[in-house]
């Protein structure tokens, strides 16, 4: 009964989503149906993880806490079925890009990302 | 060549007051309390692995991140970002924008529901 109480009750703040919206978007005009919707979609895509990641433990015969590794290959597979968002070019120098003095866009791979680990370390 | 941040960095819990120019600082644990109960709602142990906690923290980040941009590129041949968006963005994944109706719907029910409830206290207060 409490797994369903914590899935009922559990939800992301909605002030450090604001935060974290303002952040990226870099705009002060957040409004709060907004945040509240994107915590639901965050909500919603933790599920979807989670619930793939224990697909992933049954597929493999292991049991007990998850781990990234089970979280690595979920995450692939939402990516293979279309539901992530994919990102052309890398956000991370965002700011730069849209200053006047680059000529082209630069389309970088996930070198950065700590989730191009191929390989299950764990 | 730049070097992002976005390497292992402070868990920093603290609600800085950081005004938001430097969007590559990524305050790790933010919603570390919030995503372990909801891991062990949607099927996880009771207590999640921190490595796996932090791990579905940057996946999610990541993907609100991209989520927010796209909405922006959207909303801004329209003028302003909004709600339309996002839901716009979502509209193919099903669960999701019928829960995001949900969502905003019980939003202005609580709205009307609180605002009914001042205006009653007001009459109760000029009754006396």
């Amino acid at each position: 009964m409490s797994r369903y109480e914590s899935f009922r009750r559990s939800a992301l703040q909605r002030s450090n989503m604001r935060r974290l919206l303002v952040s990226i978007t870099g705009s002060q005009k957040i409004s709060l149906p907004m945040t509240i919707v994107v915590c639901g979609i965050a909500k919603m895509f933790v599920g979807e993880l989670v619930e793939k990641a224990r697909i992933v433990m049954t597929e493999r015969k292991e049991s007990g806490p998850i781990r990234p590794c089970h979280i690595r290959e979920a995450y692939r597979r939402l990516k293979l079925e279309g539901k992530v968002p994919k990102r052309s070019v890398q956000r991370l120098f965002g700011p730069l890009l849209m200053s006047s003095s680059f000529e082209g866009r630069y389309i970088f791979t996930e070198t950065f990302s700590p989730l191009s680990k191929k390989s299950c370390t764990c | 060549m730049i070097n992002p941040s976005t390497g292992p960095s402070s868990k920093a819990k603290v609600e800085s007051s950081q005004p938001s120019e430097t969007s590559f600082k990524r305050k790790r644990g933010v919603f570390q309390k919030d995503f372990q109960h909801m891991m062990y709602g949607f099927g996880d142990d009771p207590n999640p692995l921190p490595e796996t906690v932090t791990l579905v923290e940057e996946i999610v980040v990541e993907y609100v991140t991209d989520l927010a941009h796209k909405a922006q590129d959207i909303g801004s041949k329209r003028g302003k970002l909004s709600v339309e968006d996002f839901l716009f963005l979502i509209r193919k994944d099903l669960p999701k924008p019928n829960r995001c109706r949900e969502l905003l719907s019980m939003q202005e029910e609580l709205k009307q529901a609180r605002e009914a409830f001042e205006v009653d206290e007001e009459k109760l207060a000029t009754l006396e």
